[in-house]
């Protein structure tokens, strides 16, 4: 309890906690979404049954996806982003995994279902998780910018030894 | 505090899940969540193999299906049948399966049924018949 005595309340501790929402809301929704899935696929009822688009191109996708396996990978990937998040470990990377199934979620709710309601609509998962995706991941940049580098140079096999430096 | 937040994860992990659950857009009929082609397969085994065509109607047709098949001709000589699939064709919202059919007496009749499936409905159905294939009968749809 003395730890939430000592917490100051000024700008700084609300944005953390905006930012804690954002990584724990979209983390929980991908572990919902991939688990639902794979719910189906081991013969379980679903959380929810998973939508195939409303108008045909997004059709075409999402089953293709399915029956070339490729919503296999997705959907895993999905919950170990989304474990990644809400245990908060490994927080950028966990975004940068995410980061690729948000924008596909994005593009086939507002390009191929025509969505565009849900552009501006913070409620509207389809679109809301690319923004979330994408405000962590400005929040986290500070992790990104050493692989940003322009002039990159590649270092030895012999780095390998600073590999547990990533569990500090 | 990383106890704290892993907690309310978990809520929000419930609270996400609990929502979706109960979303009134689902019907849970057992076509919704499968894939089109799934939800032929399932239709036909109710329908032709079981017999229990108002079933089938009941889980997989809509009220607005357009159904080109009058309900007295669904199972050819009104029992059921084993289809014998010759393949399958699907593509997004639409599945045309071709299957063939032996009677009794030992007749062969080929159909096509084209299915439009969305949401896990299905909302039309055609279906081409060409009985007795070997004596070339001309191509007639129903």
């Amino acid at each position: 309890m003395n730890a939430f005595k000592n917490i100051k309340w000024d700008m700084g501790t609300v944005g953390q906690l905006v930012i804690s929402f954002l990584r724990l809301y979209l983390g929980a929704w991908m572990i919902v979404s991939g688990t639902s899935y794979w719910l189906h696929q081991l013969g379980f009822q679903p959380i929810f049954p998973q939508p195939f688009g409303s108008l045909p191109d997004s059709n075409k996708m999402l089953i293709t996806f399915v029956e070339v396996g490729l919503f296999d990978l997705v959907k895993t990937l999905e919950i170990v982003g989304g474990v990644l998040l809400v245990l908060n470990i490994f927080v950028p990377l966990g975004l940068l995994i995410l980061f690729p199934i948000s924008a596909m979620v994005f593009y086939n709710a507002v390009f191929l279902n025509h969505r565009y309601d849900g552009i501006l609509r913070l409620t509207y998962m389809g679109t809301a998780c690319l923004y979330m995706n994408v405000v962590l991941m400005l929040v986290y940049i500070r992790h990104y910018l050493p692989m940003l580098k322009f002039n990159a140079r590649s270092g030895s096999i012999t780095d390998i030894k600073y590999l547990p430096e990533i569990f500090k | 505090m990383r106890i704290l937040s892993i907690i309310v994860g978990a809520i929000f992990v419930y609270w996400i899940a609990h929502g979706l659950h109960t979303n009134p857009r689902w019907t849970w009929s057992p076509g919704e969540g499968e894939l089109p082609r799934d939800v032929v397969a399932l239709y036909m085994d109710k329908a032709y193999k079981q017999g229990q065509v108002d079933e089938a109607v009941k889980l997989f047709f809509t009220p607005k299906t357009e159904d080109q098949v009058p309900a007295e001709n669904v199972l050819p000589d009104g029992k059921p049948f084993e289809p014998q699939v010759k393949r399958v064709i699907a593509e997004g919202f639409n599945v045309a399966v071709h299957y063939s059919v032996e009677s009794d007496a030992g007749e062969t009749a080929e159909y096509v049924e084209i299915f439009n499936v969305r949401g896990g409905r299905i909302t039309a159905r055609e279906r081409i018949a060409r009985k007795q294939p070997n004596a070339a009968a001309p191509t007639d749809s129903q």
